[in-house]
């Protein structure tokens, strides 16, 4: 074989392997409200191709999920815009999630927290990072992470313990209005 | 209930368990596009090929005198913008259809300095049904992310991934990063801001560090990123919150925090 079309092939054969990632990336972009995940996904891998040098060898992830998120980003600030565009009012809320199966007592829980704890919380819980990893992916320090990490669990804690003391002495409260 | 278990029902309720997926199609469409410029395979020549190369090279370059350097710049990069656009090299990119760009429409959007580095120049243009498209001309004159990529810019230049020319009150950017001499980092943010209240300016809010609106609403905004002596971690200010003020210096829009990448 001669050595271009080999040396393609072991670029390729790395690529593969990131792109093995694939399908956590396009679950990564649903779980977060992307409008069209598998696009996301798509493009985040392309744009792995293209700076295949900058993705490490070890553990891809961080990388791809913090180029997942800055696309999930850009194109909810660009559909925010849209939005004002055709209504032609004052800046918009960002577009909801899309609605995912998800515990409500915890969705609602999860909801109070800020977007940088939350996403630490389920870089690990969902994305199933290392805190290292996941500080990678967010461009901190693992200790910034892990005081970060902690204080979205002990938030969460406070607030599912909040509501079901409210339940306890509220038993005919369904707990859906809080 | 400890912290432990909470952090399992977290995971018990993730709502879409990640599944491998085999996409061979998309697979086979993105590695046909060009690749990483870095690790494309450098060709060793023998000595004595090397030797007569060069002798080669000098001929030609007195040959041609003048007109050396618009063949190199052929060579290395699309020779104009219009080419590049015209040539639409990222076409084959996912969720990168109606790439069909209108030639009037091509024009530097602004300049930026990267210090260390250079001086870079940002175009865009627009397709035919009104994408926007992207390039960043670097300071050899090539085009980011195409060849030599030794500024190690990427994302979605050059190319028209999308971004909407309709777009009128929001911001819509893409941050990247530029390494520079001495293990310092730089932020780039490049992209488009509101037009409401005619911005002359874009400023960051939280570093202070302001750049000029080019076309009405484009702009490139270059933030320092890491701390002098460790680029291991961000500096205190790598969050970035986007701003456009008018001439006499009032903010307009201000946009959400933002960590980037």
């Amino acid at each position: 074989m001669p050595p271009e079309i080999q040396h393609r092939s072991a670029v390729e054969a790395r690529f593969a392997e990131v792109f093995a990632h694939l399908g956590l990336l396009s679950a990564y972009a649903r779980r977060r409200g992307a409008r069209d995940p598998d696009a996301i996904a798509a493009e985040a891998m392309a744009i792995a191709w293209r700076r295949l040098a900058d993705v490490p060898r070890d553990d891809p992830r961080p990388w791809l999920i913090a180029t997942a998120r800055n696309l999930v980003l850009a194109d909810r600030r660009r559909h925010a815009a849209a939005l004002q565009d055709l209504k032609g009012v004052e800046p918009a809320a960002p577009p909801q999630a899309a609605v995912l199966e998800l515990d409500h007592e915890l969705e609602v829980a999860l909801a109070t927290l800020s977007d940088t704890d939350r996403e630490a919380l389920l870089l690990v819980a969902w994305e199933d990072l290392t805190p290292s990893a996941a500080a990678a992916s967010l461009g901190i320090s693992p200790a910034a992470f892990r005081v970060r990490l902690h204080r979205a669990r002990r938030r969460l804690l406070y607030e599912l313990e909040a509501r079901r003391a409210h339940t306890q002495f509220n038993p005919a409260w369904s707990g859906n209005d809080l | 209930m400890t912290s432990d278990r909470l952090l399992d029902r977290v995971r018990a309720a993730n709502p879409v368990p990640a599944a491998p997926i085999r996409d061979d199609v998309l697979f086979a469409r993105i590695v046909a596009s060009p690749g990483d410029a870095r690790l494309a395979r450098r060709r060793r020549l023998r000595v004595g090929a090397r030797r007569l190369a060069l002798v080669g090279a000098a001929i030609v370059l007195t040959a041609a005198g003048g007109t050396t350097g618009a063949i190199q710049l052929g060579v290395f990069s699309h020779d104009t913008p219009e080419a590049l656009f015209k040539g639409n090299p990222a076409g084959q990119f996912p969720g990168s259809r109606h790439q069909i760009v209108n030639p009037r429409t091509v024009r530097r959007a602004t300049t930026f300095t990267v210090p260390g580095v250079g001086r870079f120049e940002y175009w865009i243009a627009l397709t035919r049904r009104g994408w926007l498209c992207n390039a960043i001309r670097q300071p050899d004159g090539t085009w980011a992310a195409l060849t030599a990529d030794r500024f190690q810019l990427g994302g979605p230049v050059p190319g028209c991934s999308g971004w909407s020319w309709r777009d009128v009150h929001g911001f819509a950017y893409y941050p990247d990063t530029i390494p520079a001499p001495r293990h310092r980092i730089w932020r780039l943010v490049y992209g488009y801001a509101p037009t409401a209240g005619h911005p002359v300016k874009i400023r960051d809010r939280i570093s202070g560090v302001t750049a000029p609106i080019g076309d009405g609403r484009y702009f490139a905004l270059v933030i320092p990123y890491c701390q002098r002596r460790s680029c291991n971690r961000p500096a205190p200010f790598a969050w970035f919150q986007l701003q456009t003020l008018d001439a006499s210096g009032r903010v307009l829009v201000t946009d959400r925090r933002d960590a980037g990448m």
